[in-house]
């Protein structure tokens, strides 16, 4: 039974939690939200460079007492302050030992960071919803804010950081020489294996700032399908920019995104992939053999598996369900034609000659069935024994995800195989066990 | 829905329309809808059966109905009409299975089985919302009498 | 909008629907869409034929062909009709009368019945939609 995803997804990633919100909100302002004096506030992204636990700084004397000291931003030295002391809020109790929530921002003046309560989530909404302050919101200068905000029940003051920051976050030059006891803090904080929280509040990580953007300009959704191997990527990514996770522009992202496409993305599977498909294969598949292959795009993957089954399979009933929600790739499909240098050797017995050059024969056309269909009106799926569902699950919502695995869950047997993407990992989203080999992320329903 | 069955009803709507109307006919995107409920205000349907199973509605306001079947009335040197009448519905009703009886034509000719059954006109009073989830293929079509959208929602049969 | 064809030809000629002696053929038109029956209908009697009567259903038309019988010259049958269909109706009224004259009108999409209908004595068929010259040819085909 598929169950309505009641679970709101309290992601880090707020309110992109589905294309339908996105697009009925009109997101065009992302906000990293925190707590402050027990109030809750918000920081335009733009504005952020990155989320930081604040392990270890420097104490400078002789400073206002708001800037708490200087903090070692991987090389670089940056003004660290406390917002709660300079607004006059409560601050807890400080234990040297515990880290600091807190944000290092990206001002026109330079880099500062700064302290508050707890770091919350990152939220979009549309700026069209954004009041102008009240007095009666805020424990703050009505001058440092932007506006107020409501969303899903909570308010937001809007603040305005570079107003309020701007001239201190100069870089500090009376700053006296520095012991090396600053400890080499990474920024970054650990790749955690967050599940959703169900209260809204949890730790933000670096991919969870990340990934707005990714859906925003890509689409690409961000879930415990996929976080792992955002964060590895992240880790990449920093590395080769020099420490920076900063990605904002559809380059960035399409570059970022780029090596998370399975193996032979829009072309037949050639035999390394072939062969680590056929060890899966169980070897009594005799009787019918069912696949689901939504997201087939031009065709080449359900070809490819159809060639695969019927190589193993001469004799059997084979029948694969093939759709897509791109019309011009998909009604190419029944007629594809390609020219002999593009085909693999293996594909050469199930291919003819035809007027517009080879095609493949009568039997694997009756074998492939291509629909247009958009995978979330779907609402059953034939009982199959394969399903190829690769880099699909990653561009849907949540929502989608959850509820799509639910239908495999429930249209296969123990004996089925689910060939996902490569970087899609299954078995954090439901009964799924991996039974990945080669070159194939594949996995069995528990 | 199958690729292939795509284009004969995206003709068939073009060429009918035209033919019947001579008027120039634009078609708009194809798209797909969750549900096959149809929205305008009046619509014929015609049931499918044998390789599928399913229906093609012909979804348009009472308005451009009215006008529509004007239109067909006025081109065989009848007489138009200013309401939905029984002359107006049965004149929708033909328009759908002209349309539907050339798609299936077409269909039979690249190997495909597919019957048809009698029409039926529903109007918004009496619209019945049956099959509600099952996923449509809408073809836009733009004409001066207004918008007409075929509705397609079929499944393959096994 | 009249089409060329509608208007008489410029050399006068005989109207197609008059027997040899001067008097209309007398057409029973049989289907269940009011639009067609009508265009049928303007066809028709544009051409001097007589329209003696109407049905909306096979049983109907096998009904109306007794009651006229024997002043029935040609029948226009619909292949779809509610209560009885067309091929049905024209079986039963072959029954009565072997020499009626009945012509299918069908939408595309009826191929096996349009067959199944001249194996089983109907005259000649007519695909929908109607186009005047077609239908006064094959008309007159039957008519022969």
């Amino acid at each position: 039974m598929v169950q309505e995803a009641g679970i709101r997804q309290s992601t880090l990633f707020g309110s992109t939690e589905t294309e339908e919100d996105a697009q009925r909100d009109d997101i065009d302002f992302k906000m990293v939200t925190f707590s402050l004096g027990g109030k809750d506030y918000g920081v335009d992204i733009m504005k952020v460079k990155e989320i930081a636990k604040f392990e270890s700084f420097t104490f400078v004397p002789n400073t206002q007492p708001f800037v708490m000291g200087v903090y070692n931003l991987r090389g670089d030295i940056i003004s660290l302050i406390d917002m709660r002391i300079m607004f006059n809020l409560p601050a807890p109790q400080r234990s040297d030992l515990q880290p600091e929530d807190g944000l290092i921002l990206r001002l026109d003046s330079g880099l500062i960071g700064v302290v508050v309560d707890r770091i919350d989530r990152v939220v979009g909404i549309s700026s069209e919803s954004i009041q102008p302050p009240h007095p009666i919101f805020a424990d703050i200068n009505l001058k440092y804010l932007s506006g107020v905000v409501e969303h899903e029940d909570r308010l937001y003051i809007i603040l305005d950081v570079e107003r309020i920051l701007g001239e201190t976050a100069e870089e500090p030059e009376s700053v006296p020489e520095l012991p090396g006891s600053a400890e080499a803090n990474s920024s970054v904080p650990e790749a955690r294996d967050d599940r959703p929280a169900q209260t809204g509040v949890g730790t933000t990580t670096t991919a969870d700032m990340v990934a707005p953007t990714l859906h925003s300009l890509s689409g690409f959704t961000m879930s415990d399908l996929n976080r792992h191997w955002v964060e590895g990527r992240i880790e990449e990514w920093s590395a080769g920019h020099g420490g920076s996770t900063q990605i904002t522009t559809q380059e960035e992202v399409d570059e970022f995104l780029a090596p998370f496409a399975s193996p032979y993305t829009g072309r037949f599977w050639e035999e390394d992939y072939l062969d680590a498909v056929r060890s899966l294969l169980a070897a009594d598949l005799e009787g019918g053999i069912n696949v689901w292959n939504p997201g087939c795009g031009g065709g080449y993957e359900a070809y490819s598996i159809a060639c695969v089954l019927r190589a193993s399979h001469p004799e059997a009933r084979i029948k694969v369900w093939a759709s897509d929600n791109d019309l011009l790739s998909v009604s190419a499909a029944p007629n594809l034609t390609f020219e002999k240098r593009e085909l693999p050797a293996f594909y050469e017995p199930f291919v003819t000659e035809g007027s517009r050059g080879l095609g493949f024969n009568a039997d694997i056309k009756q074998i492939v069935l291509f629909e247009f269909s958009d995978i979330t009106h779907v609402n059953t799926i034939p009982a199959c024994n394969i399903v190829v569902i690769r880099d699909i699950l990653s561009f849907l919502s949540v929502r989608e995800q959850r509820r799509v695995l639910a239908m495999v869950e429930e249209s296969t047997t123990t004996d089925t195989i689910v060939i996902s993407g490569s970087n899609e990992d299954l078995s954090r989203m439901g009964r799924f066990a991996d039974v990945s080999t080669g070159l194939v992320r594949a996995f069995t329903v528990q | 829905m199958r690729v292939e069955y795509i284009n004969p009803f995206v003709e068939a709507a073009h060429s009918v329309l035209k033919e019947v109307l001579q008027v120039d006919v634009q078609r708009g995107e194809l798209y797909l809808k969750s549900t096959a409920a149809p929205v305008l205000g009046v619509a014929a349907i015609i049931g499918l059966a044998g390789d599928v199973e399913g229906r093609v509605l012909l979804d348009m306001s009472r308005a451009t109905a009215i006008q529509v079947a004007s239109g067909m009335l006025q081109s065989m040197d009848m007489e138009p009409i200013d309401e939905l009448n029984e002359m107006g519905r049965a004149t929708i009703t033909e328009l759908a299975n002209m349309i539907t009886g050339q798609a299936v034509t077409k269909l039979h000719n690249l190997g495909f089985k597919f019957d048809l059954t009698p029409p039926a006109l529903v109007t918004g009073d009496n619209m019945e919302i049956s099959n509600a989830n099952v996923e449509a293929l809408i073809v836009p079509m733009e004409m001066p009498q207004g918008k007409m959208e075929i509705n397609v929602a079929i499944r393959e049969r096994g | 909008m009249k089409a060329k064809q509608d208007f008489p030809s410029i050399n006068e000629r005989a109207a197609d629907g008059l027997k040899d002696d001067g008097t209309p053929f007398r057409v029973l038109i049989v289907d269940d869409s009011m639009f067609v029956a009508k265009q049928l209908s303007q066809i028709l009697t544009s051409e001097g034929f007589e329209v003696i009567g109407t049905a909306a259903d096979g049983e109907e038309g096998v009904q109306k062909y007794k009651e006229l019988y024997p002043k029935v010259d040609l029948v226009t049958m619909d292949i779809t009709m509610p209560k009885m269909d067309g091929v049905t109706a024209l079986e039963q009224i072959i029954e009565f009368d072997k020499n009626a004259r009945i012509i299918m009108v069908s939408a595309l999409g009826k191929q096996d019945l349009v067959k199944k209908s001249l194996l089983m004595g109907a005259k000649n068929y007519i695909v929908k939609p109607l186009d005047r010259k077609k239908v006064l040819e094959r008309i007159l085909m039957s008519l022969k």
